[in-house]
Parts: C-alpha cells; sequence; structure tokens
C-alpha cells in the first residue's frame, strides 16, 4: 500500500514540473532530403499534439507521429513523449525552426536550427574525400607530466559505412602514458559542400619526457561495401548474408607537439611530481589516541591534473612515532586518496608534523604549494586490547556496530610441544616404512588366497605340496627310534614316511608304492648316483625289515640311514 | 648391558625433553603476563627466548605475531602470523590479524590459484591424516574384495571413495610441499630489490617491509633471489627473516 501511494505522489508530482526539447535529425541535410524534427516532453502523462511548423523554405507535416516511454530510474518516475515529422528543405540556408508548446497555463518557446545544403551534384570518387581522419592535441603549451587530450576525428561521407573495428597505429612508441580511447557521441560536420559523418573518440595522456614528439598515425577503418547476393533464395540469402567490409587506411594529417620541462627555477622540495591545479586535504587525525593503536591518516588531492601518478606527503618516523609508507588508496581524474598508517607508542602530548604539498600549476606556470598542520594529538595509555564490539540493544534485527579495529588476543599456552630440529611425525623413515605394511599385508593376502583358492582347485597340485609336511612326523619318530637303537620302529617308521611322501608326491594310491617306481623317479628326477644307492640299500632293509627278516644294525648306521632318507626326501622336494 | 645403556638413554631423553616442554610452558605464561601488562617488546623478546630454546607450537607463532603487532613492529608481526598460517591456515582469529596487519602494513598476501586455495583449507597434517585413512580404508576393502570372491565387484567399486579421498588428500600434502619448497621469506625493512646481486645493480622494484616473497638461498652468498608478484630482483639475504623455521 505504502509503495502505490508513494508512486501515486511521484506521478502526481510529475505534473508540476515538465520539460520539452526539440530536435531534428540530421541536423546538416540537402536540398529535398527529409529530415525528422521530434518534440520530447518529459514529465506530462498526456500532453497533447503540437501544431504543425511553419517555417519559410521548410515544407512540414504534421506532428502525427506518437510514442512514448516510461523509465524508474532510483524510485525516479518518468514518462517521456515524442511527437515527430516529417520536414522537407525546399532551399539552401540556415534555418532556425521555432516551436511554441503549451500545457494548461505553462507555455515553452523552443527551436532548434537545420542547416540546407544545395542538392549533391556528383558522389565522392576519391577514396580520401570519402573517409579520412584527423587527430590533435586539445593543448597548445604542454609540460612533462601534464595530462591532456588526443582527440581522434574519422569521418565518414554521408551514406557510407564503417564498423567499429578501427585500428591506430604508429603512435609514438615512448615518452607517452598509455592511451585509453573513449568514443564520443558521434556528430556530422560540412566539410567542402560534403556531409560527414564524424565519430569522435578522445584519450587523455601525459608526456613522461620533454621533447618533441612526431604524430604521424595510421588509421583504419572497415568500410560496409554493397552487399552481392550469390544465390537468389530469400531464405538463405537473410542467414548467409554477410556483411562485405572493406580494410582501408585513412589519410591523417601529421603533427608534432612541443613537450616543455618543468622549470628548475623556484622547485619546492619536496615536490609531489603534481602538474596541474590542485587542492591538498589531511584528514582523520583524532585529538586523542590510545597508545599502540594503528591510525589511519587519509590525504585527499583534489583538483584536475596528473592525479593518477601524484605523489602525496608523508609522515616519516621519529621518536615514539612510527610510521609506514603512505599507499595510494583511490585516483581518479578529479581526486586521489592516500592513507598512512601511523603507530603513536609513547603516551603524551604529541604533535604531528605539517604537511607540505607541492606541484606545478601550468596555467599560471609556477609552483605552488599548500601546508596543512601540524596536528597536535594526545596519546593516551592502552587499556583493553580486544576489538570492541559493541551492540545497540539486544534485539536481533538492529546491526552490530564496529566501534574500533583491533587484533585479537592471544591463543592460550599449548599443552603439546613441537621441536625445531625435529621432522614432522609424518617426514620420518619409521612412518614411510611403516607405510608400506598394509600395502605389503594386503599383496602377501592376495597372492597367499590365490594360492590357497589354486590348491582348492587342483587337489594333485595340493597333495604335491603338502608330501613333505605330511611325511615329516614319520620321518621324525624314525630319527627317534634310529637315536634309540631301535631298528623295527626305524624301518617301519622309514617305510612309513616313504610311502607317505612319494604317494603324495607322485598322487600313487597307499599300495602303489614300490622300490621300482620309487627308484625310477628318482634316477628322472637327477639323484646323485650314490645318494640313489644309499637310498636302495634303505628300501631293501626297510623291505627285509618288513618281511621279518631281522638285521643286526649299530646305532650310528641307523642314524646315518635316517640322513639318507631325510637328504633324499630334501631333494625331491627340490626337484619335483 | 647394551640393552640397559638404551633404556638409560631414553629414560635421560624423555626427561630432559618433557624438563624443555614444562620450561616453554612456564615462559609462555610469564610471555602472557608481560603482554597483559602491555610490555608487548618484553613479551616478544619472551616468546622469542622458547623457539631459541628449539620449541614451538603454532599457538606461540600467533602470540608473537600479536605481541610484535603490539609493540609497532608490523613486519615481525605478520612474519610469525605468516607462521602461525602454516599449522592452522583455517583459523578465524588468525586470518583477522593477519588481514588487519596487512592493510596496516600496506601489503598483499600472495595471492593463491583456486588449487591452492583449496589445498591450504587444511593445514599439511590434516592432509596427511585424511591420506592415511582413504589408504587403510581402500586397503581394508582390498583385502574384504579378495577375501569374499562374491562381493568382490562392489566392494571395489565401494573402494573407490576411499581411494580418491586418499588422492585428493596427496594432492593437498604435495601443494604445501610445494609452498615448503618455495622458501618463503618476510621482508623486514622496506627496500628496493636490485636486478643484480651487487650493490651497484640498478633498482628494479620496491618491496614494502612485511612482504612475503619467495626466495632462492642457494644462490649467492650474501645475496638471494626472490618474487614478489611475477618481479624477481636480488636482496640481501639479512633483510629478509625465513617463514619456515621448523625441521619438515
Amino acid at each position: 500500500m505504502q509503495k502505490w501511494i508513494i508512486l501515486f505522489l511521484l506521478m502526481a508530482g510529475s505534473a508540476f514540473g515538465w520539460e520539452a526539447q526539440l530536435s531534428c535529425d540530421p541536423q546538416i541535410a540537402r536540398v529535398g532530403q527529409q529530415v525528422r524534427l521530434t518534440l520530447t516532453i518529459e514529465g506530462l502523462r498526456n500532453p497533447p499534439q503540437p501544431d504543425k511548423v511553419d517555417v519559410d523554405g521548410l515544407r512540414s507535416s504534421l506532428f502525427s507521429n506518437r510514442s512514448s516511454s516510461i523509465q524508474v530510474i532510483n524510485g525516479k518516475y518518468s514518462q517521456k513523449i515524442q511527437y515527430s515529422c516529417i520536414l522537407a528543405p525546399e532551399r539552401t540556408g540556415e534555418f532556425t525552426i521555432p516551436l511554441t508548446y503549451s500545457y494548461k497555463k505553462e507555455t515553452k518557446h523552443l527551436s532548434t536550427s537545420l542547416k540546407v545544403l544545395a542538392a549533391q551534384n556528383g558522389e565522392a570518387s576519391d577514396i580520401n574525400e570519402m573517409f579520412f581522419a584527423q587527430l590533435n592535441a586539445r593543448s597548445d603549451k604542454i609540460y612533462v607530466n601534464q595530462p591532456f587530450e588526443l582527440q581522434l576525428e574519422i569521418y565518414t561521407i554521408q551514406g557510407a559505412q564503417i564498423t567499429d573495428r578501427i585500428n591506430l597505429g604508429n603512435m609514438p612508441e615512448s615518452g607517452l602514458s598509455e592511451l585509453e580511447w573513449t568514443e564520443l557521441a558521434s556528430a556530422q560536420k560540412v566539410v567542402d559542400g560534403k556531409i560527414y559523418n564524424v565519430r569522435r573518440f578522445r584519450s587523455t595522456t601525459q608526456a613522461l619526457t620533454a621533447g618533441t614528439f612526431h604524430f604521424a598515425p595510421q588509421v583504419t577503418v572497415q568500410a560496409v561495401t554493397p552487399q552481392q547476393n550469390r544465390r537468389n533464395d530469400p531464405f538463405f540469402d537473410s542467414f548467409l548474408n554477410q556483411m562485405q567490409t572493406q580494410s582501408i587506411p585513412l589519410h591523417v594529417e601529421p603533427f608534432t607537439l612541443e613537450v616543455l620541462p618543468l622549470p628548475s627555477e623556484g622547485k619546492p622540495a619536496p615536490f609531489s611530481d603534481g602538474v596541474g591545479s590542485f587542492d591538498f586535504s589531511v584528514e582523520n587525525i583524532p585529538d586523542e589516541i590510545k597508545q599502540g593503536d594503528p591510525l589511519t591518516v587519509r590525504m585527499r588531492i583534489r583538483g584536475s591534473g596528473n592525479l593518477r601518478s601524484i605523489k602525496a606527503p608523508a609522515f616519516s618516523s621519529t621518536d615514539g612515532i612510527k610510521t609506514y609508507e603512505n599507499n595510494r588508496v583511490s585516483a581518479d581524474d578529479s581526486e586521489a586518496v592516500f592513507e598512512q598508517v601511523i603507530m603513536l607508542n609513547e603516551p603524551g602530548k604529541v604533535t604531528l608534523p605539517a604537511l607540505t604539498f607541492s606541484w606545478f600549476n601550468p596555467q599560471k606556470e609556477k609552483y605552488e604549494t599548500i601546508t596543512r598542520g601540524p596536528f597536535p594529538l594526545e596519546v593516551k595509555p592502552n587499556g583493553a586490547v580486544a576489538a570492541q564490539i559493541v551492540t545497540d540493544t539486544p534485539t536481533p534485527t538492529r546491526r552490530t556496530k564496529i566501534l574500533g579495529q583491533d587484533i585479537l588476543y592471544l591463543k592460550p599456552v599449548p599443552h603439546q610441544w613441537e621441536r625445531l630440529d625435529q621432522p614432522f611425525w609424518y617426514a620420518r623413515k619409521i612412518y614411510l616404512c611403516l607405510l608400506l605394511l598394509p600395502a605389503l599385508f594386503a599383496v602377501a593376502f592376495g597372492l597367499i588366497s590365490g594360492s590357497v583358492r589354486r590348491l582348492q582347485a587342483n587337489p594333485v597340485e595340493a597333495r604335491k605340496r603338502s608330501a613333505g609336511k605330511n611325511a615329516h612326523p614319520a620321518l621324525k619318530a624314525a630319527l627317534k627310534a634310529a637315536h634309540a637303537n631301535e631298528p623295527d620302529t626305524f624301518f617301519a617308521e622309514s617305510w612309513k614316511a616313504i610311502s607317505s611322501y612319494f604317494a603324495d608326491k607322485l598322487n600313487l594310491g597307499g599300495g602303489e608304492v614300490n622300490a621300482t617306481r620309487l627308484l625310477t623317479a628318482l634316477q628322472s628326477a637327477g639323484l646323485p648316483e650314490d645318494e640313489l644307492d644309499l637310498f636302495k640299500k634303505l628300501l631293501q632293509t626297510c623291505e627285509q625289515s618288513r618281511y621279518s627278516m631281522h638285521t643286526s644294525t649299530s646305532t650310528g648306521e641307523l642314524t646315518q640311514m635316517a640322513r639318507n632318507l631325510e637328504a633324499v626326501i630334501k631333494h625331491c622336494e627340490r626337484s619335483f | 648391558m647394551k640393552q640397559i645403556f638404551f633404556l638409560l638413554t631414553t629414560c635421560l631423553l624423555l626427561i630432559s625433553n618433557a624438563h624443555g616442554e614444562l620450561s616453554a610452558q612456564k615462559a609462555a605464561f610469564n610471555a602472557q603476563d608481560e603482554y597483559d601488562a602491555q610490555h608487548y617488546a618484553n613479551a616478544a623478546r619472551k616468546y622469542e627466548q622458547i623457539l631459541q630454546d628449539g620449541f614451538y607450537a603454532p599457538e606461540i607463532f600467533f602470540n608473537l605475531g600479536n605481541a610484535y603487532f603490539k609493540a609497532g613492529d608490523l613486519p615481525r608481526a605478520l612474519l610469525n602470523y605468516r607462521r602461525a598460517w602454516y599449522f592452522m591456515p583455517g583459523d578465524a582469529d588468525l586470518t583477522a590479524n593477519i588481514n588487519l596487519a596487512a592493510k596496516t602494513a600496506g601489503i598483499n598476501m600472495p595471492a593463491e590459484g583456486v588449487p591452492e586455495r583449496i589445498a591450504f583449507v587444511l593445514p599439511q597434517e590434516r592432509w596427511v591424516n585424511c591420506a592415511q585413512i582413504g589408504y587403510l580404508l581402500t586397503v581394508i576393502l582390498i583385502v574384504a574384495a579378495i577375501s569374499i570372491p562374491r562381493l568382490r565387484n562392489p566392494i571395489l567399486k565401494c573402494s573407490a571413495l576411499p581411494l580418491a579421498l586418499a588422492l585428493f588428500s596427496c594432492f593437498g600434502i604435495w601443494k604445501w610441499h610445494t609452498l615448503y619448497r618455495s622458501n618463503e621469506q618476510v621482508v623486514i625493512q622496506t627496500l628496493s630489490a636490485k636486478y643484480g646481486p651487487t650493490e651497484t645493480s640498478t633498482d628494479h622494484f620496491k618491496i614494502p617491509a612485511g612482504s612475503i616473497v619467495s626466495a632462492d638461498t642457494k644462490t649467492g652468498s650474501r645475496w638471494q633471489e626472490i618474487e614478489l608478484n611475477e618481479n624477481r630482483g636480488w636482496i640481501k639475504k639479512e633483510s629478509s627473516s625465513p617463514v619456515v623455521i621448523w625441521k619438515f
């Protein structure tokens, strides 16, 4: 509701002040060429249609075309209504077109001008007549570091068109600050009886050194040439007919610019390198400050000149006053702001020295100086150190006001300490070695699992692999019996070991193990002859013992036979 | 006999280390008292003594930075804040103090790209922890996949997550490692970097006090080549202090 009331008041209020403007496009025309005359009315909701203009030499239609636009900018409502009519010049001359427009009791007398040239006899044939450019400096006397404007104007004869691709080259390579061009509003000009559309560009620059600068720029534009239809299909033509352009280098008259050095006579020290007209102020110095608190002093330079490269004066460190570099906070064409941090470490009354700012005024052709200060202030002993954050009221909607800025207080004393000479725990070699263990475990686990799975799938291989393990108890018992000189037990256990081992190793049934098969297998396994003989003897002795043919054997012989058997099994473990 | 000697030596070392830590803690409390009494220079001296005794903790760097700030020595404040930052880059108090000190000194902290900003969310030790967790989980899941063949595929797919965590953490560790290798230094006094390692060389660019530069200390004896904002120049070694004073 409140918004609607405000909007209504704005709209109602808009009727109290209204503006009207009369303009014609183009402002320069030829006899017979149509010119649009437009009346723009701002601030009225439903203005009446204006009367027809009556000027001798100009034929006029009624203001029959009406258009309107509404704008709300920053909450401000505005409505523009435009009435337009067509003028047809009948003779050459400079015309002033008057229009009297009344709304209720208020009347406005408006006028605009129109220049009418004779009808064109022939088109410009020379390309240099159709397109050319002008570059000039907008100052006569220029000093080092003094900003000056360069203006580039590109003339295009009425009817011709150029694109936005404009190349400017062959400008002085050194001695000038970087050129940044800004396009101004385009205009129409008459040169040698011809009407040109003029595109204007401006750049502010400054000479960094004194001397003569030669400007012989090369300007190239892209002129739009008439379209050439390659096919007679209106559908495809609308998509495929691209704008055709032709690159045209423009004729530009070269010129020289003399840049003067700053006079050495009367040059103040220190000098800010400023050239122009300036005002200098120092801000943000309080009457009192807490000891140790940083104080940010702001130095503001206003005016016109080389504000982007100017240097501001700064306080320097003295006893009890510690200063830091002054920093450029912002700089534009009208103002440069610098800030310098100062810390006052001694309590008591302190006077910051005066600051002197000097520059060269090129208009007056002399140096000028402004002095600000000195600045007395009182440094109070510091009390609290924490940042002061105060809230207005406990209501959550209120914003917190930051009253001061300070560092946050100390961290609590740590309980865990590190030694400077010891590397981080994770950079120690032992940690890096330990880090390998899980990976090694995973690899080993994978290998073992794979092996187990393979053996589960292949019982013959599994039996073969477990042969030694299965024969081991009998072999151990045989060795024990040999030490105890119990030949019967020894031979029984030895045979048990042999039959168990070779049955598993050769994948044989219990009854299939016999001396012939074993000796053949051992021979093929490459058992040395002497060992083979010993094994043969053992087998014979075992068989004798098994078939109750008692043999008298000493403990030493039994032990030797047990070792021989052990050696044969070990050999087979390697060979099979 | 050898075992007894080894045990005795270990015990003595442990006792001496514990004693040193206690002394450091005591000194830290004393320094805090000095700070509270606004004797900032004394506080800074006591914190420095702890470092000279060979002990450190991120909190000590922070507090030392505070003491120097209050004493008006912004470059050394920034130096110690930066040291603390290596161990607690996400600490809000530290960030606030660094920003205030940098603004007061009129310097910009080193510019960081997006990868660095991501990596420096956590200190290097946290990235190591994350990498460990990711690594161990990956190993456990791989072992599980081997043990349970019928669930092999889903378990292996799940192991991609901890593996990604481990790899991403390795990226964080590597970024920190690169920073350590860059050998950051804080310039103690405003000076000009020169084009060459001689007094007679032309000044190249100005370095405000408190600026953090990357230095190549291997080059030259008294001079070091430094880089600041993509500008390279030479300064004397004594005009800057290294940020990393601990073994890594």
